[in-house]
């Protein structure tokens, strides 16, 4: 729990517990008839929003014990949801995007260790999948047909530089299967497969995409210092960052750095212009969502043990209960302003998890 | 798609969109329509054509976003269309594909409020505001720094997140993209009377944005990623006609050029006063009226020159145009230097 002594003028205690009870209720209400979890009430059950649920449960089970109930529910839905192939999709139906299959090797990486089981079927094959998928990058040809393409469109004076600045030679993680790769799939994909068991981080197929996807994080980072969906300047134009994808970005070279595939150095300097840009003033605080990613960054990269990080990470959850009361007193009113993986992230948050506990230990 | 209609692929269609080009290039539109309606076949069903004899578009001039005119204005520009709301669920698609406190993004909530009422005040039965934002994820970001959660809560207008809605299977009536199927939010699927919102807005990419456009944000990024990445690469224009055609009701359109953006849009344009709002039951009857406001020829974009096929009206002499006239109400928007070649008063 939060150091009550920290938090001047809130009672933080009770407010964590009062906020704790609040956001457990919201997860069981957004339970499903068959025993998955949506993104809200009165949708249907979903990939994303069940494995984050599990993977809050794992997290989550030592502070908050009523959370880890979920777990056995959660396994259970997914393992009916996974696709041959060891991919999931979103919700059953719609085979194009396949991200889900992130957050679902994450939850599945988790329950594994903390039952203390050994990788079984529906794991391996999502390592597999995981491993072996690979984003659209742009072949010679492409590209060659693609100035051709601007030529005769009258185009013909050269660009003084290219449309879109970035090397699309790194092969992240795309929203869907061979297409272009984004840095909050990327970033996802990188802890899931950061979290393995070591018998799994010996593979050097999956270290290598580890260590691209760092590559691929550290070539998107953003001119003011973030990280957006994952493009860095457009036509000539500097694109801002967001602090929800700065939050995600950092995570991900957080968990390449513990199992090694990045360095302390070289993950310092964009640590730095990453964090300034997640918490300088301007950015919102109206959303429970980057603030509690603020905080699971700041536990990965273990700034709270830095001689200002306490008061920062005491700053960040007083910012963070004032977002969640605002968000649940919105979702009361019948607003999507706090779904459930947020709701989850949020707990872990509040509860000073570390997602990234044991991981650099295990490899 | 049957192949009696014609089965046009993509990579024909960036084909014909490259000739297209370089023949406008060459010597203007004339040409080109010619040649098209003669070489093109049309990859289409008969019963996505759905081209009026005439299209009816009202623009009104306006200068603010003051409500109470701006609710006098709209109910007697819904009036005129006579819409058959009362009993129905109306969902509108306004423009909140991101935010950014320095730009002029988004639909106006106040505008977006206003049109809210005024279809309660018709009769619907439910009032619904729906996006499915294409840049941002965080909902309660988006809508409480852009403005639109306050004024929903004022008025008690609910919202739907289109990115996570329950979805459904349709098939595509045309074939520009590829795709065969798309997956629709429900919430679309179910609506008696979708009413497309968007800002005026030049693109960098599709040269204009308005309500086809907009529809690239009723699809859910849970299935098509963000942002809207899997359409991406199956082509910005061949992905604008299927989604238009896949819809089993045209939508009706209120676009908001009350502000608009010119240059480097749809998001990092620079505002402009317009002083427009436009009307219309035919998306691309509106989309050519508006292109026309920007002093942007409809015929020169592809998607809506394609459009003008089967789905709508672009031609002038097919478009009833009531309320102001376009001339003494245009202004060339600012066209980045790639889109310059779009520039044209009349299609």
């Amino acid at each position: 729990m939060p150091s009550v002594a920290a938090v001047s003028g809130v009672s933080a205690a009770s407010d964590d517990w009062a906020l704790t009870a609040r956001l457990v209720s919201l997860l069981s209400a957004t339970r499903t008839t068959d025993g998955g979890w949506a993104t809200a009430t009165g949708r249907e059950a979903d990939a994303e929003s069940t494995a984050w649920v599990l993977a809050g449960a794992v997290l989550l089970s030592a502070r908050v014990p009523s959370m880890a109930a979920n777990a056995e529910g959660a396994l259970a839905w997914l393992a009916t949801q996974q696709e041959a192939d060891g991919s999931w999709t979103y919700r059953r139906g719609p085979v194009i995007a396949t991200w889900p299959t992130h957050v679902a090797l994450l939850g599945l990486t988790l329950a594994e260790a903390w039952q203390r089981r050994t990788t079984n079927g529906p794991s391996l094959k999502a390592v597999e999948w995981v491993v072996h998928e690979h984003s659209a990058l742009p072949t010679s040809w492409q590209r060659l047909m693609a100035w051709a393409v601007q030529r005769v469109a009258g185009q013909s004076q050269p660009e003084a530089e290219p449309l879109v600045v970035l090397n699309s030679s790194l092969d992240g993680f795309g929203w869907a299967r061979e297409t272009f790769p984004w840095v909050e799939p990327t970033a996802i994909a990188m802890l899931a497969m950061a979290m393995q068991p070591s018998t799994h981080l010996e593979s050097r197929a999956l270290r290598a995409r580890v260590r691209i996807g760092a590559q691929l994080l550290l070539d998107r980072q953003a001119p003011d210092g973030g990280w957006n969906y994952g493009n860095t300047r457009v036509l000539g134009v500097d694109l801002p960052s967001y602090p929800d994808t700065t939050g995600w970005a950092l995570l991900g070279l957080a968990a390449a750095q513990r199992i090694g595939e990045i360095t302390a150095e070289d993950v310092l300097s964009a640590r730095t212009r990453g964090m300034a840009a997640l918490s300088r003033p301007e950015s919102p605080t109206v959303s429970p969502l980057p603030v509690a990613l603020e905080l699971l960054v700041r536990r990965a990269h273990r700034l709270t043990a830095e001689p200002a990080g306490r008061p920062a990470q005491d700053a960040a959850l007083n910012r963070l209960r004032g977002a969640l009361v605002a968000a649940l007193d919105g979702v009361s009113d019948g607003y999507p302003l706090l779904e459930t993986r947020t709701a989850v992230l949020a707990l872990c948050a509040l509860h000073e998890v570390d997602l990234l506990a044991d991981i650099g230990e295990r490899s | 798609m049957s192949e009696t209609t014609g089965r046009v692929k993509r990579r024909d269609f960036l084909l014909r969109a490259t000739a297209g080009a370089s023949m406008l290039a060459a010597g203007g539109s004339v040409a080109y329509e010619r040649w098209r309606r003669q070489h093109v076949p049309q990859p289409w069903l008969p019963e996505a054509v759905r081209q009026p004899s005439q299209s009816r578009v009202v623009i009104v001039r306006r200068s603010t976003y003051d409500v109470a005119s701006l609710e006098l204005e709209v109910d007697r520009v819904l009036a005129t269309f006579a819409l058959p709301v009362s009993g129905k669920r109306v969902v509108l698609k306004p423009n909140f594909v991101e935010y950014d406190p320095k730009g002029v993004i988004n639909t106006n909530p106040a505008l977006v409020g206003v049109v809210a009422q005024a279809f309660r005040r018709l009769g619907a039965s439910s009032v619904v505001i729906a996006e499915g934002p294409g840049h941002r994820r965080d909902n309660a970001y988006l809508l409480s720094a852009s403005g639109l959660l306050d004024m929903m809560r004022d008025l008690k207008v609910p919202y739907v997140d289109l990115n996570t809605d329950n979805v459904v299977r349709v098939s595509c009536r045309s074939d520009y993209s590829g795709l065969g199927a798309l997956w629709l939010p429900r919430t679309i699927v179910d609506a008696d009377l979708v009413v497309s919102m968007p800002k005026l807005k030049t693109h960098h990419w599709a040269g204009v944005t308005l309500s086809m456009k907009n529809l690239f944000g009723i699809m859910p990024g849970s299935v098509y990623g963000w942002p809207k990445n899997v359409l991406h690469q199956h082509g910005i224009q061949e992905s604008i006609l299927d989604i238009s055609a896949a819809l089993a009701r045209a939508p009706f359109t209120i676009v908001d050029g009350i502000v608009g953006m010119e240059g480097n849009g749809p998001i990092q344009g620079t505002a402009v006063a317009s002083e427009v709002l436009i009307f219309g039951d035919d998306p691309v009857a509106v989309d050519a009226t508006a292109a026309r406001v920007m002093e942007v020829d409809p015929a020169k974009v592809a998607y809506l020159s394609e459009a003008g096929r089967f789905l709508g009206n672009l031609e002038a002499g097919r478009i009833l145009q009531m309320g102001e006239p376009i001339t003494g109400n245009s202004r060339p928007f600012m066209l980045l230097e790639r889109s310059a070649g779009l520039r044209g008063v009349e299609g």
